[in-house]
């Protein structure tokens, strides 16, 4: 943020939307969408829009009973309060508005409510205010107030009836009459009715010169005649009753008049001392997530002006009502009325306080960021939600990221580090597509596909839609659903060796509301995260790899928590029963949004196996519940999940993902790194099928990694390694340090129970619980029914070495 | 089956006899298979109910004169996709609700289709209902009673027009189901592969509190 003035402030306006009745649904039997919903989703898209002359839109707020709150960029001053010095001013004006409406135009938005009060001055440019009135109400379908004000409209809108869609050409109509009140100096129809007023503005049709026309019903000719003819004949073309001869807003900029701005420099006395500095879009919305971030709240705000009154119920109770239902003697409903009225929120407090702050975190310097990291690291330990909401941590960190994020992709490494710490919501959309490492040409590869055409597949997708996370407002409103079905669609088109299951579109769920004015980032970062964490999930049959998934899930279980698998085997409560929707969504169909945002924070920085350690997690959080339920309780537990802490979820399965060998997770159909292919050389086919790891209760681990742990002195301190061969084959040859326990005098079926604690070997066993226990054998059966029976006695981190004991020496002698 | 101490009956006889019944719910996506579980199980109606993914488990009691039925509902995906999963669930089911939406004549089809496929594939005697969901909705319905009513006579199903949202039915048709499912085998009998878990963990379950009458 540069050190200048910044004397500004957003400005709030409200109303309220058409109420519906609540017995009333749609075609496929849901409700409606509630108006202000609607409304929400159509505003998003004027969030994206930037012009120099316009003023930006910031965001846009749902409350109780239909209202809805727009804030967006607002300062200087109103056109109805400024006085001109001269033409040229006039003319500077004219072509401000003009370069607005052509750039609106050009986005099939017309502002249709053009007037004095919503063109302001901001020296040294001008800038239109509440064009989007229009647009997001659907045309003003969703609303019971007209929008704008009757003295500018073109007789064109007042002839077209209330619901048709009003082109741009109107607009043009009203700059028409807008700069015929300021060269004429007087409003007209000022005093007037509504009746004469829509008689005088049809009484203009079949008028070439309208604006003579207006002069004279003004009693103003004689300033009409002094007014040069070019600035006469604009405003003519701007009033031509038939929209077909009304020039367009971009015709108009090309008019020789306007030339004549470029050579005269406008004369500004208000110059330089009171300039606003622009900002541009991303500045100010990141003004205002820290003016919410400082407590602010739009609807205390609204209320501290009186905009929003809050009414005893008992007021809006009707005096007389009929039996038939009529009521009569009630006070006028709020959603009838528009109140023009601004209330300001201002920010200037907040600058203050960023810039007391030491200049290191407002000009991060990243290859100093040491002192940034040990000046936060005391603010890093500290529970999310409370680093989410200070001002200062956030300001500090999104400070940080966003130097990190205009030196990608050299500082990848950096993005990575710092998002392991925390990420801030704000840039969290913009944060995920580069963890995720999405093309740069991601715009134009969604462009390329085609998301119209009808497919089979339609069917599903559109009654799927309406029933995934429509708690949330962006995803349920209307524009939303037009996005998430184009994702979808684009995502089945791209993929046509896959297709769509269920569970497709809760995936998409965080991507689109989070990139929800960037459709094409969404599916970028649908379709990476997809072929990373879910390669092959989406194959017409998919039964082998999620059968896969959930045996490894299982060998997971029983490394980490044998009691758990012991239990959970003894009931019946497999994970078929339960984890499928947790790792085919990858738990985004089982959260609410605010949920997954945090957990795939971390989960995406996590290799492809990670989500297994955090389904892990999961269910230690219920760990004391399913130990003394049966099945029946446990099915009942999971069809309605306990609130899960989401944080410790993560901290949690960090920690097992860290003291877990790598192998042991390790999957057939997973997408591995180049670095790591050798580390599980020989758990594939033919040598290990998937039926091999779905009949084996505990996993195998690689040779290459077993080689890893025994050469390293901490890891082997952690390692015990247990040889079931007979023990002549042992004394012929062994790992040095290895524990030879003959399988043949246990009873392999039971756990170990007092009659075994007399045998040596196996008091060493006990005495090394909580080792990673490695079983070598030479025979895949008897290591698998040794490991079984180690685990039913309650060892944890039991795997087995893949292959038995001969894969040692395959590449010559034995480690 | 082991007697571990005393599991309260809910009809508070020791004579009670306990049954129980494994149940699947098939029919086309969004016709409110989840929502007729919801509210048989839970009295709750969500507008928004999610899809399901893979199958959904619950269970709910129902009390029949002297007999106590126990079903083990599984509530499938209706995507056409996770059909080839439908045999895993309904393999040793002794009923099943195929439900259709009335508003739709597609899922009436594929209505039919599930009683033919339950027919020919599932054990001969399951108990097969036919519920014609959505009937709140009667100004936007496309399946008539009748219609639905003559196929389900033909075929030998239960039939009954359900509302998941206003509750119509839906207590109705799964106690017709319990009353139709022949109460001589009672738990541990059957010697299907699903009973045996049911019957272990059955002696230490809670008693249902929504007990019907």
């Amino acid at each position: 943020m540069e050190d200048k003035q910044l004397n500004r402030y957003y400005g709030c306006l409200t109303f309220v939307a058409k109420q519906r009745s609540h017995d009333l649904c749609g075609s496929n039997g849901l409700p409606l969408t509630p108006n202000s919903i609607k409304i929400l989703g159509r505003a998003q898209f004027l969030k994206t829009l930037e012009h120099p002359n316009l003023f930006t839109y910031i965001d846009v707020l749902r409350g109780k009973h239909e209202r809805t709150v727009i804030v967006s960029e607002q300062y200087g001053t109103p056109l109805s309060e400024f006085t001109f010095e001269n033409i040229i001013e006039i003319l500077g004006l004219a072509k401000d508005v003009l370069k607005a409406l052509s750039y609106l135009h050009s986005k099939d938005i017309t502002h249709r409510s053009l007037s004095k009060k919503n063109i302001f001055f901001t020296n040294p440019q001008w800038k239109v205010f509440n064009y989007g009135l229009y647009y997001m109400t659907g045309n003003g379908t969703d609303v019971l107030f007209p929008i704008g004000d009757i003295k500018y409209f073109a007789p064109d809108v007042i002839l077209q009836g209330p619901h048709e869609k009003t082109s741009g050409k109107a607009d043009i109509w009203s700059l028409g009459i807008i700069l015929a009140e300021i060269l004429l100096d007087c409003d007209i129809f000022s005093n007037e009715s509504l009746s004469t007023c829509i008689k005088d503005c049809l009484s203009f049709i079949d008028i070439n010169d309208v604006f003579y026309d207006i002069a004279k019903k003004c009693n103003k000719c004689d300033i009409l005649k002094k007014l040069p003819y070019e600035i006469i004949l604009l405003v003519n073309k701007m009033l031509k009753t038939n929209p077909i001869d009304r020039p367009s807003a971009r015709e108009l900029l090309k008019e020789d008049i306007f030339a004549l701005l470029t050579f005269e420099k406008v004369n500004n006395k208000k110059n330089q001392s009171s300039a606003y500095l622009p900002l541009d879009r991303n500045l100010l919305l990141e003004l205002y997530h820290y003016w919410q971030l400082a407590g602010g709240d739009v609807y205390q705000e609204l209320k501290k002006e009186g905009l929003i009154r809050t009414k005893p119920a008992v007021l809006s109770i009707p005096n007389l009502l009929l039996l038939e239902g009529t009521t009569f003697g009630q006070t006028v409903n709020d959603a009838r009325i528009f109140e023009e009225q601004l209330i300001f929120l201002t920010i200037n407090h907040l600058i203050e306080r960023f810039r007391k702050l030491p200049k290191i975190y407002r000009y991060p310097d990243l290859n100093n960021s040491f002192i940034i990291s040990k000046e936060t690291s005391e603010m890093a330990s500290l529970p999310l939600a409370i680093k989410e909401r200070d001002i200062d941590y956030q300001f500090k960190r999104i400070q940080l990221f966003k130097k990190i994020l205009k030196f990608l992709p050299s500082e990848h490494n950096k993005i990575l580090r710092e998002s392991r710490q925390d990420i801030p919501p704000f840039l969290r959309a913009i944060i995920w597509s580069k963890i995720l490492e999405i093309d740069n040409d991601y715009l134009y590869q969604y462009t390329c596909i085609d998301k119209e055409t009808p497919m089979p597949t339609d069917r599903q997708i559109e009654v799927d839609i309406p029933r995934c996370h429509q708690y949330n407002e962006l995803l349920s409103s209307s524009a939303g659903h037009t996005k998430f079905k184009r994702i979808l669609k684009a995502w089945v088109k791209r993929h046509p060796e896959y297709v769509y299951w269920q569970g497709l579109d809760s995936l998409c769920a965080p991507f689109l509301y989070l990139n929800f004015n960037n459709e094409a980032r969404a599916y970028s970062c649908l379709k990476k995260f997809i072929d990373k964490y879910l390669h092959n999930f989406f194959l017409r049959d998919n039964s082998a790899v999620i059968k896969e998934y959930l045996a490894k899930f299982k060998h997971l279980i029983a490394f980490l928590d044998p009691l758990l698998a012991t239990h959970l085997l003894k009931i019946g409560f497999s994970p078929e029963l339960f984890a499928i929707p947790w790792f085919l969504t990858m738990f985004s169909h089982v959260f609410p949004i605010q949920k997954i945002l945090n957990l795939w924070d971390s989960l995406l920085l996590g290799s492809a196996s990670y989500p297994l350690f955090i389904g892990y997690s999961v269910l230690q959080q219920l760990r004391s519940v399913l130990l003394e339920s049966g099945f029946n309780e446990c099915i009942l537990l999971f069809s309605d999940l306990p609130e899960i802490d989401i944080e410790k979820c993560v901290k949690d399965s960090m920690l097992f993902y860290e003291s877990t060998p790598r192998s042991v997770t390790y999957r057939q159909n997973e997408v591995v790194d180049k670095n790591e292919k050798a580390l599980f050389d020989g758990l594939d086919p033919p040598a290990v099928t998937i039926d091999i790891i779905t009949n084996e209760c505990c996993p195998r681990i690689s040779n290459a990694e077993l080689k890893v742990m025994v050469q390293n002195p901490i890891l082997k301190t952690k390692l015990l390694i247990v040889d079931i061969r007979h023990p002549t084959l042992y004394n012929e040859s062994n790992i040095p340090g290895s524990l030879n326990i003959h399988t043949v005098d246990l009873k392999l079926e039971k756990h170990i129970d007092n009659s075994l604690m007399h045998k040596s070997e196996l008091s060493v066993l006990y005495n090394n619980k909580g080792k990673i226990i490695t079983v070598i054998g030479d025979n895949d059966k008897k290591t698998s029914e040794f490991c079984s029976f180690l685990l039913k006695s309650g060892f944890p981190k039991v795997c087995s070495l893949n292959g038995g004991f001969r894969t040692l020496y395959m590449n010559g002698r034995p480690f | 089956m082991a007697n571990k101490a005393g599991p309260q009956r809910p009809n508070g006889t020791a004579q009670a006899k306990i049954c129980q019944f494994k149940l699947v719910l098939l029919g086309e996506s969004a016709v409110g298979k989840s929502s007729l579980v919801l509210r048989f199980v839970k009295g709750q109606f969500h507008e928004y109910q999610e899809s399901t993914i893979g199958a959904a488990f619950l269970t709910q009691t129902v009390c029949l004169d002297d007999t106590t039925v126990k079903f083990e509902i599984w509530d499938t995906a209706g995507q056409e996709r996770y059909h080839s999963l439908a045999p895993m669930y309904y393999r040793g089911a002794q009923a099943a609700i195929v439900v259709y939406d009335v508003t739709n004549q597609d899922t009436f089809g594929r209505a039919k289709t599930w009683v033919k496929e339950l027919q020919r594939q599932a054990s001969p005697n399951i108990v097969i209902a036919l519920a014609g969901n959505k009937a709140d909705l009667a100004n936007k319905r496309c399946v008539e009673y009748e219609e639905a009513q003559a196929y389900a006579e033909e075929n030998g199903l239960l039939f009954m027009e359900t509302s998941a949202k206003t509750g119509t039915n839906v207590n109705e048709i799964f106690l017709a189901i319990a009353k139709k499912l022949p109460k001589s085998e009672t738990i541990g009998g059957s010697g299907s592969g699903q009973g045996r878990r049911l019957v272990e963990s059955d002696t230490t379950a809670k008693t249902s509190t929504s007990c019907c009458k």
